[in-house]
Protein backbone atom coordinates (compact mmCIF):
# COMPACT_ATOMS: atom_id res chain seq x y z
CA UNK A 1 0.00 0.00 0.00
CA UNK A 2 2.35 2.73 1.01
CA UNK A 3 5.00 2.02 -1.90
CA UNK A 4 1.70 1.90 -4.50
CA UNK A 5 1.08 5.47 -2.93
CA UNK A 6 5.00 6.46 -3.66
CA UNK A 7 4.98 5.27 -7.29
CA UNK A 8 1.47 7.36 -7.98
CA UNK A 9 3.62 10.34 -6.15
CA UNK A 10 5.92 9.97 -8.74
CA UNK A 11 3.61 9.63 -11.69
CA UNK A 12 1.34 12.43 -10.60
CA UNK A 13 3.34 14.65 -12.39
CA UNK A 14 3.33 12.64 -15.90
CA UNK A 15 -0.42 12.14 -15.50
CA UNK A 16 -1.47 15.71 -14.98
CA UNK A 17 0.38 16.95 -17.99
CA UNK A 18 -0.89 14.16 -20.07
CA UNK A 19 -4.70 15.29 -18.79
CA UNK A 20 -3.84 19.04 -19.74
CA UNK A 21 -1.98 18.72 -23.05
CA UNK A 22 -5.14 16.92 -24.11
CA UNK A 23 -7.35 19.81 -23.08
CA UNK A 24 -7.21 22.68 -20.60
CA UNK A 25 -8.64 21.38 -17.38
CA UNK A 26 -9.42 23.44 -14.05
CA UNK A 27 -8.23 21.67 -10.74
CA UNK A 28 -11.03 19.89 -9.76
CA UNK A 29 -11.84 18.48 -13.27
CA UNK A 30 -8.28 17.30 -13.22
CA UNK A 31 -8.58 15.84 -9.77
CA UNK A 32 -11.72 13.88 -11.41
CA UNK A 33 -10.03 12.88 -14.59
CA UNK A 34 -7.06 11.40 -12.66
CA UNK A 35 -9.07 9.26 -10.03
CA UNK A 36 -10.61 7.96 -13.02
CA UNK A 37 -7.92 5.83 -13.82
CA UNK A 38 -5.73 5.83 -10.22
CA UNK A 39 -6.82 6.41 -6.97
CA UNK A 40 -4.63 8.80 -5.50
CA UNK A 41 -5.02 11.93 -2.74
CA UNK A 42 -6.27 14.51 -4.77
CA UNK A 43 -4.98 17.27 -2.50
CA UNK A 44 -1.30 16.58 -3.40
CA UNK A 45 -2.92 18.05 -6.77
CA UNK A 46 -2.61 21.32 -6.15
CA UNK A 47 0.97 22.17 -5.41
CA UNK A 48 2.19 19.88 -7.90
CA UNK A 49 0.38 22.48 -9.89
CA UNK A 50 1.82 25.35 -8.62
CA UNK A 51 5.36 23.67 -9.29
CA UNK A 52 4.56 22.86 -12.43
CA UNK A 53 3.41 26.82 -13.07
CA UNK A 54 6.21 27.88 -11.43
CA UNK A 55 8.67 25.60 -13.69
CA UNK A 56 6.68 27.39 -16.69
CA UNK A 57 5.61 23.93 -17.68
CA UNK A 58 1.79 25.00 -18.02
CA UNK A 59 0.11 28.59 -17.57
CA UNK A 60 -3.14 29.20 -15.63
CA UNK A 61 -6.46 31.61 -16.55
CA UNK A 62 -9.77 31.91 -14.72
CA UNK A 63 -12.61 31.74 -16.77
CA UNK A 64 -16.36 32.34 -14.81
CA UNK A 65 -18.57 29.54 -14.48
CA UNK A 66 -22.41 29.89 -14.11
CA UNK A 67 -22.08 27.40 -11.31
CA UNK A 68 -19.58 28.27 -8.32
CA UNK A 69 -16.32 30.82 -7.85
CA UNK A 70 -14.56 30.99 -11.23
CA UNK A 71 -12.48 28.44 -12.78
CA UNK A 72 -8.52 28.12 -12.72
CA UNK A 73 -7.97 26.94 -16.09
CA UNK A 74 -4.19 25.25 -16.54
CA UNK A 75 -3.06 25.21 -20.15
CA UNK A 76 0.76 23.57 -21.11
CA UNK A 77 2.92 25.61 -22.57
CA UNK A 78 5.56 24.66 -25.46
CA UNK A 79 8.32 24.16 -22.91
CA UNK A 80 5.88 21.48 -21.23
CA UNK A 81 5.08 19.71 -24.32
CA UNK A 82 8.36 19.57 -24.99
CA UNK A 83 9.05 17.91 -21.13
CA UNK A 84 6.10 15.93 -21.76
CA UNK A 85 7.79 14.35 -24.57
CA UNK A 86 10.69 13.38 -22.75
CA UNK A 87 9.28 12.10 -19.57
CA UNK A 88 6.91 10.24 -21.49
CA UNK A 89 9.39 8.19 -23.28
CA UNK A 90 11.38 7.98 -20.13
CA UNK A 91 8.57 6.59 -18.29
CA UNK A 92 8.40 3.64 -20.99
CA UNK A 93 11.23 2.87 -21.32
CA UNK A 94 12.03 2.80 -17.69
CA UNK A 95 8.85 0.53 -17.40
CA UNK A 96 10.30 -1.91 -20.18
CA UNK A 97 13.33 -2.39 -18.30
CA UNK A 98 12.29 -3.38 -15.09
CA UNK A 99 9.36 -5.45 -16.37
CA UNK A 100 12.15 -6.84 -18.53
CA UNK A 101 14.41 -7.27 -14.97
CA UNK A 102 11.43 -8.73 -13.50
CA UNK A 103 10.90 -10.98 -16.41
CA UNK A 104 14.40 -11.73 -16.26
CA UNK A 105 13.98 -13.42 -12.54
CA UNK A 106 11.13 -15.35 -13.38
CA UNK A 107 13.24 -17.63 -15.74
CA UNK A 108 15.81 -18.92 -12.55
CA UNK A 109 12.78 -19.69 -10.63
CA UNK B 1 -13.55 16.49 8.65
CA UNK B 2 -15.48 18.87 7.12
CA UNK B 3 -14.42 21.87 5.07
CA UNK B 4 -14.14 23.98 7.76
CA UNK B 5 -11.90 21.64 9.88
CA UNK B 6 -9.93 21.04 6.76
CA UNK B 7 -9.37 24.43 5.58
CA UNK B 8 -8.12 25.67 8.75
CA UNK B 9 -5.85 22.95 9.33
CA UNK B 10 -4.22 23.90 6.39
CA UNK B 11 -4.26 27.64 7.36
CA UNK B 12 -2.70 27.10 10.47
CA UNK B 13 -0.10 25.10 9.71
CA UNK B 14 1.23 26.51 6.44
CA UNK B 15 2.82 29.89 7.96
CA UNK B 16 6.50 28.84 6.48
CA UNK B 17 5.32 29.77 2.93
CA UNK B 18 4.19 32.78 1.78
CA UNK B 19 1.06 34.58 2.54
CA UNK B 20 0.53 34.92 -1.33
CA UNK B 21 1.05 31.26 -1.82
CA UNK B 22 -0.99 29.97 1.02
CA UNK B 23 -3.94 32.40 -0.04
CA UNK B 24 -3.96 30.91 -3.60
CA UNK B 25 -3.35 27.54 -2.40
CA UNK B 26 -6.14 27.55 0.40
CA UNK B 27 -8.76 29.50 -2.82
CA UNK B 28 -7.76 26.13 -4.61
CA UNK B 29 -8.80 23.93 -2.36
CA UNK B 30 -11.93 25.72 -1.26
CA UNK B 31 -12.78 25.52 -4.78
CA UNK B 32 -12.05 22.28 -4.89
CA UNK B 33 -14.77 21.83 -1.98
CA UNK B 34 -17.42 23.94 -3.78
CA UNK B 35 -17.44 22.11 -6.87
CA UNK B 36 -17.21 18.61 -5.38
CA UNK B 37 -20.34 19.59 -3.63
CA UNK B 38 -22.08 20.96 -6.43
CA UNK B 39 -21.10 17.60 -7.95
CA UNK B 40 -23.61 16.06 -5.20
CA UNK B 41 -20.25 15.27 -2.80
CA UNK B 42 -20.32 15.82 0.76
CA UNK B 43 -17.77 17.92 2.97
CA UNK B 44 -16.54 14.76 4.42
CA UNK B 45 -16.52 12.70 1.04
CA UNK B 46 -14.43 15.25 -0.65
CA UNK B 47 -11.94 15.68 2.57
CA UNK B 48 -11.70 12.01 2.58
CA UNK B 49 -10.82 12.43 -1.62
CA UNK B 50 -8.39 15.16 -0.83
CA UNK B 51 -6.01 12.95 1.65
CA UNK B 52 -4.58 13.48 4.92
CA UNK B 53 -4.22 17.66 5.54
CA UNK B 54 -1.18 16.88 7.51
CA UNK B 55 0.39 14.78 5.21
CA UNK B 56 -0.68 17.74 2.85
CA UNK B 57 1.12 20.14 5.45
CA UNK B 58 4.16 18.13 4.86
CA UNK B 59 4.37 17.90 1.16
CA UNK B 60 4.02 21.49 0.73
CA UNK B 61 6.24 22.47 2.96
CA UNK B 62 8.46 20.15 1.79
CA UNK B 63 8.62 21.45 -1.70
CA UNK B 64 8.99 25.69 -0.63
CA UNK B 65 12.00 24.24 2.09
CA UNK B 66 14.25 23.36 -0.82
CA UNK B 67 12.99 25.61 -3.24
CA UNK B 68 13.32 28.89 -0.40
CA UNK B 69 16.31 27.60 0.80
CA UNK B 70 18.72 30.11 -0.82
CA UNK B 71 16.55 33.15 -0.02
CA UNK B 72 17.00 31.87 3.90
CA UNK B 73 20.22 31.85 3.45
CA UNK B 74 20.96 35.45 2.02
CA UNK B 75 18.43 36.34 4.62
CA UNK B 76 21.13 35.15 7.53
CA UNK B 77 24.17 36.50 6.18
CA UNK B 78 22.48 40.23 6.32
CA UNK B 79 23.07 40.14 10.22
CA UNK B 80 26.90 41.55 10.71
CA UNK B 81 27.11 41.41 14.08
CA UNK B 82 26.57 37.55 13.72
CA UNK B 83 28.78 37.62 11.02
CA UNK B 84 31.83 39.21 13.09
CA UNK B 85 31.12 36.71 15.52
CA UNK B 86 31.10 33.72 13.38
CA UNK B 87 34.57 34.77 11.82
CA UNK B 88 35.99 35.10 15.14
CA UNK B 89 35.28 31.93 16.80
CA UNK B 90 36.16 30.30 12.70
CA UNK B 91 39.38 32.27 13.44
CA UNK B 92 40.18 30.99 16.85
CA UNK B 93 39.05 27.42 15.67
CA UNK B 94 41.16 26.99 12.67
CA UNK B 95 44.40 28.50 14.58
CA UNK B 96 44.04 25.25 16.66
CA UNK B 97 42.88 22.99 14.27
CA UNK B 98 44.93 24.54 10.76
CA UNK B 99 48.41 23.45 12.83
CA UNK B 100 47.38 19.95 13.78
CA UNK B 101 46.21 19.45 9.97
CA UNK B 102 49.19 19.88 9.18
CA UNK B 103 50.79 18.33 11.91
CA UNK B 104 48.75 15.20 10.77
CA UNK B 105 49.77 15.83 7.08
CA UNK B 106 53.30 16.41 7.90
CA UNK B 107 53.17 13.02 9.90
CA UNK B 108 51.34 11.18 6.76
CA UNK B 109 54.85 12.65 4.41
CA UNK B 110 57.03 11.42 7.46
CA UNK B 111 55.30 8.21 6.88
CA UNK B 112 55.65 8.27 2.52
CA UNK B 113 59.09 8.95 2.97
CA UNK B 114 59.36 6.00 5.15
CA UNK B 115 57.84 3.98 3.10
CA UNK B 116 60.07 4.84 0.16
CA UNK B 117 63.31 4.58 2.07
CA UNK B 118 61.87 0.81 2.97
CA UNK B 119 60.84 -0.14 -0.33
CA UNK B 120 64.46 1.08 -2.22
CA UNK B 121 66.77 -0.24 0.71
CA UNK B 122 68.15 -2.78 -1.51
CA UNK B 123 69.72 0.11 -4.39
CA UNK B 124 71.40 1.42 -1.10
CA UNK B 125 73.62 -1.45 -1.47
CA UNK B 126 74.65 -0.48 -5.09
CA UNK B 127 76.88 2.37 -3.94
CA UNK B 128 78.05 0.55 -1.26
CA UNK B 129 79.36 -1.73 -3.39
CA UNK B 130 80.67 0.95 -5.73
CA UNK B 131 82.27 2.84 -2.79
CA UNK B 132 83.58 0.86 -0.20
CA UNK B 133 83.98 -2.85 -2.28
CA UNK B 134 82.10 -5.21 0.52
CA UNK B 135 79.13 -6.47 0.10
CA UNK B 136 77.34 -8.29 2.97
CA UNK B 137 74.79 -11.19 2.75
CA UNK B 138 73.30 -10.21 5.89
CA UNK B 139 72.84 -6.70 4.82
CA UNK B 140 70.84 -7.56 1.52
CA UNK B 141 68.43 -9.56 3.31
CA UNK B 142 67.75 -7.07 5.55
CA UNK B 143 67.43 -4.51 2.46
CA UNK B 144 64.76 -7.32 1.14
CA UNK B 145 62.94 -7.21 4.56
CA UNK B 146 62.82 -3.54 3.93
CA UNK B 147 60.84 -4.12 0.90
CA UNK B 148 58.61 -6.66 3.17
CA UNK B 149 57.78 -3.80 5.34
CA UNK B 150 57.81 -1.26 2.57
CA UNK B 151 54.84 -2.92 1.36
CA UNK B 152 52.85 -2.95 4.39
CA UNK B 153 53.94 0.77 4.59
CA UNK B 154 52.32 1.59 1.73
CA UNK B 155 49.04 0.07 2.51
CA UNK B 156 49.23 2.35 5.48
CA UNK B 157 49.69 5.40 3.38
CA UNK B 158 47.01 4.51 1.18
CA UNK B 159 44.76 4.19 4.06
CA UNK B 160 45.67 7.38 6.05
CA UNK B 161 45.97 9.06 2.65
CA UNK B 162 42.46 9.09 2.39
CA UNK B 163 41.00 9.06 5.79
CA UNK B 164 43.12 12.36 5.97
CA UNK B 165 41.94 13.34 2.96
CA UNK B 166 38.18 12.76 3.96
CA UNK B 167 38.71 14.51 7.10
CA UNK B 168 40.77 17.89 5.34
CA UNK B 169 37.48 17.92 2.64
CA UNK B 170 34.74 17.63 5.74
CA UNK B 171 36.67 20.27 7.68
CA UNK B 172 37.02 22.69 4.45
CA UNK B 173 33.07 22.10 3.66
CA UNK B 174 32.13 23.00 7.10
CA UNK B 175 34.22 26.48 6.86
CA UNK B 176 32.73 27.28 4.31
CA UNK B 177 29.34 26.41 5.45
CA UNK B 178 29.86 28.23 8.66
CA UNK B 179 31.07 31.52 7.08
CA UNK B 180 28.18 31.12 4.39
CA UNK B 181 25.47 30.75 6.36
CA UNK B 182 26.02 30.70 9.85
CA UNK B 183 26.10 27.66 12.21
CA UNK B 184 23.37 25.10 11.10
CA UNK B 185 20.86 23.66 13.49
Amino acid sequence: MDVSVQFKKGVLELCVLVLIQRKDQYGYELAQSISKHIEVAEGALYPLLRRLVNDNYCTTYLQESTEGPPRKYYRITPHGKTYLTNIVFEWKDFVTNVSNLIEEGNEYE
Amino acid sequence: MNKKQYLSILQTHLTSISEVERKELLTDYESHFTYGMHNGKTEEQIAHELGDPFELVREIVGDRFTIQDPYVNTKKTVSIPRNIFIYIGLFFINIVIAPLMIGLWSGWIGLCAGTLGALLSPLLLIPEYIINHTFSMAKLFASIAGIGIGLWLLIAVMFTYKGLLNMSKSYLKWNMNVSRKGISK
